[in-house]
């Protein structure tokens, strides 16, 4: 329990930076000075990775300033922190519209992505250990003490059904979404066939499509793109990786 | 200028009994209605209709006039959702002979429909006293007015083609001169064919020039033909022989001796025509590539001289509102082969299509003027925004670099739009009736989120998740009591030694309950019930009939070496317990109970070490 305390005090404390840093960056969006917005919530937003406000808000500040492929991905990476949360949704859709992709993808209806991304992976994964300590510590008084178990009962399978449902759950978003996201930030990019410029281009692929990476060469990496599934190689210098500031 | 107008309009529309089509006008009208014949007639052509493409018009024969297309202009307009565009068309017409000239109707179709014009009468009169005028009229006039006497050594007539430069980088202009000289009478037009000019785009530059001029002594008439070429690719390009077919007069001299003077005299002036072809010289034009270096991204090919400006028909607009901006390219180069300026980035905005307009002014053998690209734009929020600068890339060969020429910035106040107002309504695109509401003015990112959002739950299952070490403990403390409470199950699976091992717990439960009786025979009873189960229990032996004789035995017989002292006091034990629920009851029987159930707690406790659990 004291590693959990401080855990979260150092959470807290990177976190106690963020007001100050959103107050600096809002004086230069609201002035038009988006570039500088970003300059200030850049370094905040590394400092504190859990905060979805904070990428959020290096989302918009980037956006503005005209970097599609950066702000996707600020924006992909407080959609990660925070799902539900209305704004993030709707400029994570805006920005990912103008590099020819959608939130939703199609075929699915929008309630039922909502619900299943109703809960961040973080969230669903601290759910699932909470269910695990209450059926595991019930569990385990159960067993000791015969005379408690028609009381702990109904407690202890409550318990054992969290856990259950938010580890499915947890599993079914880990196996259906890529963690190792990408985004192209210099576009259009040239993906070629093999790791370097002696493969010839397979296709170009516009800034600000996410895609994940498959193969990790140092200086090269193998991407597949999630919307149309080609893959191909790219130099490294032209993706940003979304799980690099968690 | 006396303009006249002379133009018929006639409207499909009008056939159809005032029905709601479309409709398309055409009128034509010259800038004079008498002119001399060495002189030319501006005919204009103008098409309008409420479409942002319309079709050229279909010029009729005109066997009285050379005909010259010298230029082109087109207007558009967009207001509250209705397109019109208005093309014109400029000719310019020679006359050929004087008298009565008539420009035939010029018709157009456009979805079906037949518009035309009216007929228009020019009046050509002869050429004025000390005019150029055209090779016919020349013919006619007094020989001793043109003719000069003749060099023996030069041609009759003969054509020539030349070129302002014979080395040019691609798109740049190259001026093709033609000139047609004749020192002779000709018997009737001359019929000029154009050079081949494979690998340039042409521009005619009229109107033609005639003149008069003296060669080596010997005055002649010429017509001169200017085109602006533009070459399409690099190399060695080859402009072809420009060619004359010409009836000149027979010289034929009369011989007063020969026996066919008389039929040649009276032959002479009669039918002798010879015709003539004519060819200039093919000219090699070595077409340079444009350098690579300095080439921009945005460079689409344009060579030539020019400027680019930009304005806004208003500097304040509502929200939906249409302001058209207009960017301008003028200068001197290929102007029809110009490509729209590409539109920066403008998210404050909604742009529609881009329609360009061309104004050619071939005066002076360039090729000049300016495009006009109109784009429609909707502004999508309040404020005051900004159009970005425009720029514009082109190649300037006499300095042989690339040249950016970049336009400023123009600020646009914008007010808030008026829900159902004259605007565009993007939301009620489609429908047939604005529907009470909200409409959709703009699109944009929501704002900045001022707060830090993260909730303490939120912070805990972060940690939660995070704490991936200390997550192993409860199963760790589940596996703990599962194994612990496993082993107690398998330790009571022997009832003899289960009993053995839960002896003295149970006695000195009954010890305790003994104490909390009132009286001391029912006290003295529970405890020597105590001592007598706890002995039964540790000896395997029944309880019930057990004495202190077969007690003390079969404790000698698990433990040889019982000591003598506690046999003796379980024995003093045993004896006062069995005195004691016997005895007649006494004052202080509780407290006489209490410290009997201490000596039993001490010799069940000694019992216990030495027997063993």
């Amino acid at each position: 329990m004291s590693v959990l305390i401080l855990l979260l005090s150092l959470s807290c404390a990177a976190r106690a930076q963020a007001p100050q840093a959103i107050a600096d960056a809002q004086k230069k969006y609201d002035a038009g000075d988006f570039a500088g917005a970003a300059a200030v919530l850049g370094p905040a937003a590394k400092a504190a990775p859990g905060d979805a406000a904070l990428q959020y808000d290096l989302g918009n500040a980037l956006l503005k300033a005209g970097r599609l492929g950066p702000a996707i991905a600020s924006y992909q990476r407080a959609f990660d922190l925070r799902p539900r949360d209305a704004d993030i949704r709707y400029n994570l859709n805006f920005a990912l519209k103008q590099a020819g992709e959608e939130l939703v993808p199609s075929g699915v209806p929008p309630l039922v992505f909502k619900l299943f991304y109703f809960l961040s992976e973080r969230e669903l994964a601290g759910l699932q250990w909470l269910g695990a300590w209450a059926a595991l510590l019930l569990g385990a008084v159960y067993v000791r003490k015969a005379s408690w178990r028609p009381a702990l009962r109904p407690w202890a399978l409550a318990a054992l059904g969290l856990w259950v449902c938010a580890a499915a759950w947890w599993g079914t978003r880990l196996a259906t979404w890529p963690s190792n996201l990408a985004v192209i930030v210099k576009g259009p990019a040239d993906v070629r066939s093999g790791p370097g410029e002696n493969f010839g281009v397979s296709f170009t692929a516009p800034e600000g499509r996410r895609v994940q990476i498959l193969t990790d060469g140092g200086a090269w990496l193998e991407i597949g793109v999630l919307k149309e599934g080609v893959r191909g190689w790219l130099p490294a210098s032209d993706v940003e990786r979304v799980a690099d500031a968690q | 200028m006396n303009r006249l107008r002379i133009a018929a309009l006639i409207a499909a529309g009008m056939a159809l009994g005032g029905s709601a089509r479309a409709q398309v006008s055409i009128t034509a009208e010259v800038d004079k209605n008498v002119v001399a014949l060495n002189d030319q007639v501006a005919l204009t052509v103008t098409i309008s209709g409420p479409a942002s493409s319309l079709p050229q018009p279909q010029l009729p024969q005109l066997p009285d006039f050379s005909v010259y297309s010298s230029n082109t202009s087109q207007s558009f307009s967009f207001v509250n959702g209705q397109v019109s565009s208005s093309n014109q068309y400029m000719y310019v017409l020679v006359p050929h002979r004087p008298g009565q000239g008539t420009i035939p109707p010029i018709s157009l179709t456009y979805n079906g429909q037949t518009v035309r014009t009216a007929p228009i009468q020019i009046e050509v009169s002869p050429a004025g006293a000390g005019a150029a005028s055209t090779p016919q009229a020349a013919a006619q006039a007094p020989p001793g007015k043109v003719a000069q006497p003749q060099a023996a050594a030069q041609p009759d007539l003969f054509v020539t083609a030349d070129v302002d430069k014979r080395r040019a980088y691609v798109n740049q202009q190259v001026l093709l001169t033609v000139k047609f000289y004749t020192a002779v009478s000709l018997l009737g037009n001359p019929q000029y064919k154009a050079p081949s000019t494979s690998g340039f785009l042409t521009e005619d530059l009229p109107p033609e020039r005639h003149g008069t001029v003296v060669l080596h002594g010997r005055n002649y008439y010429f017509s001169e033909i200017k085109t602006a070429l533009f070459p399409t690719q690099a190399g060695r390009l080859t402009i072809g022989a420009a060619t004359v077919a010409a009836e000149v007069e027979r010289q034929a001299a009369l011989d007063p001796f020969s026996s066919g003077f008389v039929e040649q005299f009276f032959n002479q002036g009669l039918s002798q025509a010879e015709e003539r072809d004519l060819r200039s010289q093919p000219i090699i034009v070595d077409v340079l590539p444009l350098p690579a270096q300095g080439k921009t991204a945005q460079f689409s090919g344009a060579v030539g001289r020019f400027s680019l400006t930009d304005s806004t028909d208003r500097s304040s607009a509502k929200v939906g509102d249409a302001v058209t901006l207009s960017v301008t390219i003028k200068g001197e180069g290929n102007l029809k082969a110009i490509a729209a300026p590409a539109l920066p980035p403008m998210p404050d905005f909604r742009s529609y299509d881009t329609v360009g307009a061309t104004s050619l002014d071939k005066s002076g053998g360039v090729v000049a003027g300016s495009k006009v690209f109109k784009t429609v734009l909707v502004p999508r929020v309040s404020g005051r925004l900004s159009i970005p600068p425009m720029t514009f890339d082109y190649f300037d060969p006499s300095r042989r670099a690339y040249v950016r020429a970049r336009t400023a910035p123009i600020g646009l106040s914008v007010a808030p739009g008026e829900a159902g107002g004259g605007g565009i309504n993007f939301a009620q695109t489609g429908a047939a009736a604005p529907a009470p509401g909200l409409a959709e003015v703009s699109q944009d990112i929501r704002y900045l989120h001022t707060a830090a959002d993260r909730s303490p739950v939120d912070a805990f299952l972060a940690a939660l998740a995070a704490a991936r070490g200390l997550n192993v403990l409860p199963f760790l403390v589940f596996g703990a009591s599962l194994g612990s409470s496993q082993y107690e199950r398998l330790r009571n699976l022997d009832p003899r030694r289960r009993r053995r091992r839960a002896a003295l717990k149970s006695a000195l439960k009954r010890v305790e309950q003994a104490q909390t009786q009132a009286q001391q025979r029912q006290a003295a009873a529970l405890m020597s019930e105590a001592l007598n189960h706890y002995l039964a229990d540790k000896l395997d032996v029944p309880a019930l009939g057990l004495t202190l004789k077969r007690a003390l035995e079969s404790l000698r017989q698990e433990r040889p070496a019982l000591p003598e002292e506690l046999a003796g006091r379980l024995r003093e034990v045993w004896q006062d317990l069995d005195a004691l629920q016997f005895a007649p009851p006494g004052p202080d029987g509780a407290a006489a109970g209490g410290q009997d159930a201490e000596r039993l707690r001490g010799l069940l406790a000694s019992l216990d070490k030495e027997i063993g659990p």
